[in-house]
């Protein structure tokens, strides 16, 4: 970490404050706004189930609180310290602070053994790309508790890139506590937590077991905060049976809006299944290079998981900018950025045109989403194939002579 | 095969595919643009438009008798002559007589004060309304009737006014209405208008109602109580549209009652290419510049609340032509707040995107986009092509060229955003000075910059022009799905910017030709980059569009331009410039002022440095600028490798 890496993340710190203090609005603007937050993720529903927890009542009758009981905790804990408003000096801390040390966690990672053998960007660039992805800002102004649970994620793989395992272990329990497709990381985070040298099958069934209890430790806290368990049903049973079909940049809610309603546990089934169906033959293709695997499938549960968020790219364009030695082997970078450029611009306009001016309708939203799961799809692919051409040519570059665009 | 690659050596010579076919992107730019413009031209064909038909069946235009006539002129007459007593008493007087009528006829009735203000600039007046409580309603829907007191051309809405209280009077005798009936008597069609339908929503009124489904504005200046033609206008502000079903009722009306009815002041009662054409155009200018300056139509104050509302202009008869009298008009009014009243759900059925070709023609969304989105597409390919070639050179420092162009361009951007608050914070009579201050320093800005900005290399000139001409593409795309008509125009007034404007190169050049031919670029660029300047654009418009001056002789003195700018421009230019600033400020167009200012005025900064910032020598330029060779696998250049032998089985 040197100077200009925290130059960077002091910059990135004032203009997150800046923003929020300029323009108090703005908090609620993009805090309401659907292409970056969730009923998974709103700030507005939690601090709504925080006030429902602190009266006595259960955080989750009534349907407005969906997420994890750990944030009650967390926020009921800030509001020892002060105000717990999206705007005020507390939340902004946490917020900024969170955002830093996931920067700090990704300059970490790139500095990590394994990876510093190969080319590397300088870490204030690696810094910038997260801190200064308009994404990530917008994320974390609308206080979309998706910044913590990515932070959770990120320092889980630094911690495992130093070989602290059981810190990263407790990492990920509380990621997935948070969001529970980081489940999906476990696979190759264990080719991680087992990548030392002498390591063996038992010591990856004793970490795998040790996230099992942790993850169940943590989520009893729900019992033992509520009385019931009917806080796993409005959590985790929300997320997995797609209950809320509020439009968002995801492939789900229109299919859910437009199905009749004895199709729908069919295809829940089926679109939970095909989020997860990548996982194990990535883990497996990808063994050489687990960290690669991880950000594939952050990059798969980005495009197919029920609630998603525009943050979440941010933070899977972050994990890629780990991987400098396979860019060259990337084809179509332009083709991509313009298809995502275009679709994120165009999102909130056509949403405002079918929600506030009522002369769209939701085939625009939706027609967006598609092309923004196009844009998604080529870097995906992408990707993966620079990276299996990376692993097949042993680091010489056969895509030399062929047009990149 | 072989035919194919004599042809490619034939076109291109021994250029590789990549290389071929970036040569052709700006060309194939050029062919863009000239097409987007072309599709508008073809739009006015025969069999290229529809003719409008009632998509919603519930609104049945026409179908009930109107009884507006007979004994009600009397009662026109009478409100006639008590508004010509009102003329001159002062605002709030005037508001509680109105007031007073509204509560005698069985309304509930308020007035409303509004007032906006900026340093002296001070804008107010007071809104009469009332509500007639629907008897088969249950007050969640309303729809309104104003009648503004001054009409669009600032004049008292004589006919127009007494037409709507006795209107609103007869329409308490009915017990057919299913929707409340707003009668809104605002001081002005803009301000005022759209003050009073602000705070509808917004705050709380002793009077409220339910949602506004649909208005009726009337404007009908002068005493005769007889018109000759009736013009309807449509546009709302930031180009939205009301639905097509409303304009297509009251042209259906009008039809029955045999009214001639014009849209844009353009009599196509013989329709040909011609006056179609105009009509489009027209409507185009009016959808991009509606709210901009003046007062409004009136109609444009119910854009963006989910109301859909037109006005009725009608032109009093002069010299004795007398075709249509003012119980006409009335019944008019009345059969299309039937039609209104009729529906069972709010407007949805018919197009919110569409072009007007003639009273009974239209164009609808997919047929007139392809030209606002070729041309913005135009932009995109020509930064794409600046891209490929800045980048067709491989260097180590390729990154941060990237970045630090980058940054120079966000902080054009940022200094753009910077002018915008100062211009909307300065009072307005300041304005008129800003802006010829700007103009003042346009023909000299390009020596400036190439004084303050040290040399860069070629492709980051290149770079520069990529981002801004990829941001101008990515805009004006976006702009065309909110605004097709200010997306076209944009369109068309940068386009110089992207195609004629070439970055200064460093290749030596020793030949005569060679020299001249750059002469004639950098002269070029240079007229395009002076002739784009916002502020100019914009004075010349006003000169132009709102004086109508004339131009000065073409054979220019000194004397001619000085006389020619002494009379158009201080006070009434100024005025002009606060007209539109307060169409940002009192009536929310984003669409014009913050769009000159965060996109229109950066594109123009930025092309002024790409146009002046001198070259830099590049050492690799000439080595490997031409690219490699197709199908040789390239070994040349040094760096790439020593970057590769560090990657040999990097395990994770």
């Amino acid at each position: 970490m040197d100077s200009r890496t925290w130059a960077v993340i002091l910059a990135a710190a004032v203009l997150r404050l800046s923003l929020s203090w300029i323009f108090p609005s703005l908090n609620s603007i993009l805090g309401q706004h659907v292409a970056v937050t969730t009923s998974m993720t709103s700030f507005k529903q939690l601090k709504e189930g925080l006030h429902l927890y602190e009266i006595g009542i259960s955080p989750y009758h009534g349907g407005v609180y969906h997420q994890a009981p750990i944030f009650l905790l967390l926020f009921k804990l800030l509001g020892k310290f002060g105000s717990t408003a999206p705007n005020s000096l507390v939340v902004n801390g946490v917020y900024i602070f969170t955002d830093s040390l996931t920067s700090y966690f990704l300059c970490a990672i790139s500095k990590s053994p394994s990876l510093a053998k190969t080319d590397q960007l300088a870490s204030w660039v690696i810094a910038s790309i997260y801190l200064f992805n308009p994404l990530v800002i917008a994320t974390n102004v609308a206080r979309s508790t998706a910044v913590l649970s990515n932070a959770a994620m990120i320092g889980s793989i630094a911690y495992a890139c130093y070989n602290r395992n059981v810190l990263s272990v407790m990492f990920l329990v509380l990621a997935s506590h948070a969001n529970i497709y980081m489940v999906y990381l476990v696979p190759p985070f264990l080719l991680l937590w087992t990548s030392k040298r002498g390591s063996s099958m038992a010591s990856g069934a004793k970490y795998l077991l040790l996230y099992i209890t942790a993850s169940a430790g943590l989520a009893s806290i729900g019992y033992f905060m509520t009385g019931s368990v009917q806080y796993l049903s409005a959590t985790y049973g929300f997320l997995l049976f797609f209950e809320d079909l509020t439009p968002n940049m995801g492939l789900w809610w229109y299919f859910f809006m437009e199905m009749f309603d004895f199709f729908r546990p069919l295809f829940t089934y089926i679109f939970q299944l095909y989020s997860f169906i990548y996982v194990l033959p990535i883990t497996f293709r990808l063994h050489n290079y687990p960290l690669i695997a991880i950000t594939c499938i952050v990059g798969i549960t980005t495009l197919s998981k029920s609630y998603p968020e525009v943050g979440d790219l941010g933070v899977y364009i972050s994990l890629l900018s780990l991987f400098r030695f396979i860019f060259p082997n990337v084809r179509y970078t332009l083709v991509a950025v313009l298809v995502l450029l275009h679709s994120l611009v165009l999102a909130p306009s056509f949403y405002h045109l079918w929600i506030y001016l009522g002369s769209g309708n939701a085939n625009f939203f939706y027609a967006i989403t598609l092309v923004y799961t196009i844009g998604l799809t080529i870097i995906l692919t992408e990707t993966l194939r620079a990276t299996l051409l990376f692993e097949f040519t042993g680091g010489k570059d056969p895509s030399k002579a062929v047009a990149q665009i | 095969m072989a035919i194919f690659h004599t042809l490619r050596r034939m076109l291109f010579g021994n250029r590789g595919t990549r290389e071929s076919l970036v040569s052709l992107l700006p060309g194939f730019s050029v062919v863009l643009t000239l097409a987007g413009l072309a599709w508008l031209f073809v739009l006015p064909m025969q069999d290229q438009s529809r003719r409008t038909y009632i998509s919603e069946n519930a609104l049945l235009p026409g179908q009930a008798h109107t009884y507006f006539h007979g004994s009600e002129e009397h009662i026109v007459r009478a409100f006639k002559a008590e508004i010509r007593l009102l003329k001159d008493t002062p605002d709030l007087e005037r508001a509680r007589t109105m007031q007073q009528w509204l509560s005698d006829i069985g309304y509930k009735s308020a007035t409303h004060n509004w007032s906006i203000s900026h340093y002296d600039d001070i804008k107010a007046g007071v809104n009469v309304y009332g509500v007639l409580h629907a008897p088969r309603g249950d007050t969640t829907e309303s729809m309104i009737l104003c009648a503004p007191w001054l009409t669009r051309n600032e004049v008292l809405n004589e006919s127009g006014v007494a037409i709507a209280i006795a209107l609103a009077r007869y329409f308490t005798r009915w017990s057919i209405w299913s929707k409340d009936i707003i009668l809104l008597i605002p001081s002005d069609p803009s301000f005022g208008l759209s003050k009073w339908v602000e705070d509808y929503h917004y705050t709380s009124m002793p009077v409220s109602s339910g949602s506004i489904q649909g208005g009726i504005v009337l404007d009908f200046p002068g005493e005769s109580g007889t018109f000759e033609k009736l013009e309807i206008f449509y546009s709302g502000l930031n180009g939205h549209l009301p639905n097509l079903d409303l304009i297509n009722t009251v042209m259906l009306i009008c039809g029955h009652m045999g009214i001639n009815v014009i849209v844009h002041n353009i009599d196509a009662s013989d329709e040909d290419y011609k006056s179609r054409a105009t009509t489009l155009v027209t409507g185009i200018a009016h959808q991009a510049l509606s709210g901009l300056y003046g007062p409004g139509a009136g109609s444009e104050a119910f854009s963006g609340w989910r109301i859909d509302a037109v006005t009725l202009a009608a032109t009093p008869s002069r010299n004795g032509y007398e075709p249509y009298d003012q119980m006409v008009y009335g019944r008019l009014v009345e059969a299309s707040m039937r039609s209104i009243n009729n529906l069972l759900e709010h407007f949805h059925q018919s197009f919110f995107f569409y072009l007007l070709l003639s009273p009974r023609r239209f164009v609808s969304i997919g047929t007139y986009l392809p030209s606002a989105m070729l041309i913005g597409a135009s932009f995109t390919i020509k930064g794409i092509y600046h891209w490929m070639t800045s980048s067709s050179t491989k260097t180590d420092g390729m990154f941060d060229q990237a970045i630090s162009a980058f940054w120079l361009f966000m902080s054009i951007v940022l200094f753009s955003v910077g002018m915008f608050s100062l211009s909307a914070w300065i009072p307005s009579s300041m304005l008129a000075s800003e802006a010829f201050v700007v103009m003042a320093v346009t023909p000299i800005l390009p020596i400036i910059i190439r004084l303050l900005i040290p040399p860069k290399p070629v492709s980051y000139i290149h770079k520069i022009q990529s981002y801004i001409l990829i941001s101008v593409g990515l805009f004006l795309t976006t702009l065309g799905t909110l605004n097709f008509s200010l997306s076209l125009m944009l369109g068309l007034m940068f386009a110089p910017l992207a195609h004629f404007l070439s970055p200064n190169t460093n290749t030596p050049t020793a030949t005569l030709i060679g020299h001249l031919q750059r002469v004639i670029r950098k002269t070029i660029s240079y007229i395009a980059v002076v002739a784009s300047c916002p502020w100019l654009d914009i004075y010349l418009y006003y000169l132009i569009a709102v004086k109508e001056s004339e131009f000065p002789h073409p054979l220019l003195s000194i004397q001619t331009v000085r006389d020619f700018i002494a009379t158009t421009s201080g006070d009434e230019f100024s005025k002009f410039l606060g007209g539109m600033m307060w169409s940002w400020r009192a009536l929310g167009v984003w669409s014009f002022v913050p769009v000159i200012f965060v996109v229109w005025f950066p594109f123009w900064l930025a092309s002024c440095v790409v146009l002046s910032v001198r070259p830099l020598a590049e050492v690799d330029q000439s080595t490997t600028g031409d690219g490699q060779k197709p199908g040789v696998e390239s070994s040349s250049s040094p760096t790439t490798d020593h970057k590769l032998n560090s990657k040999y089985f990097v395990q994770i």
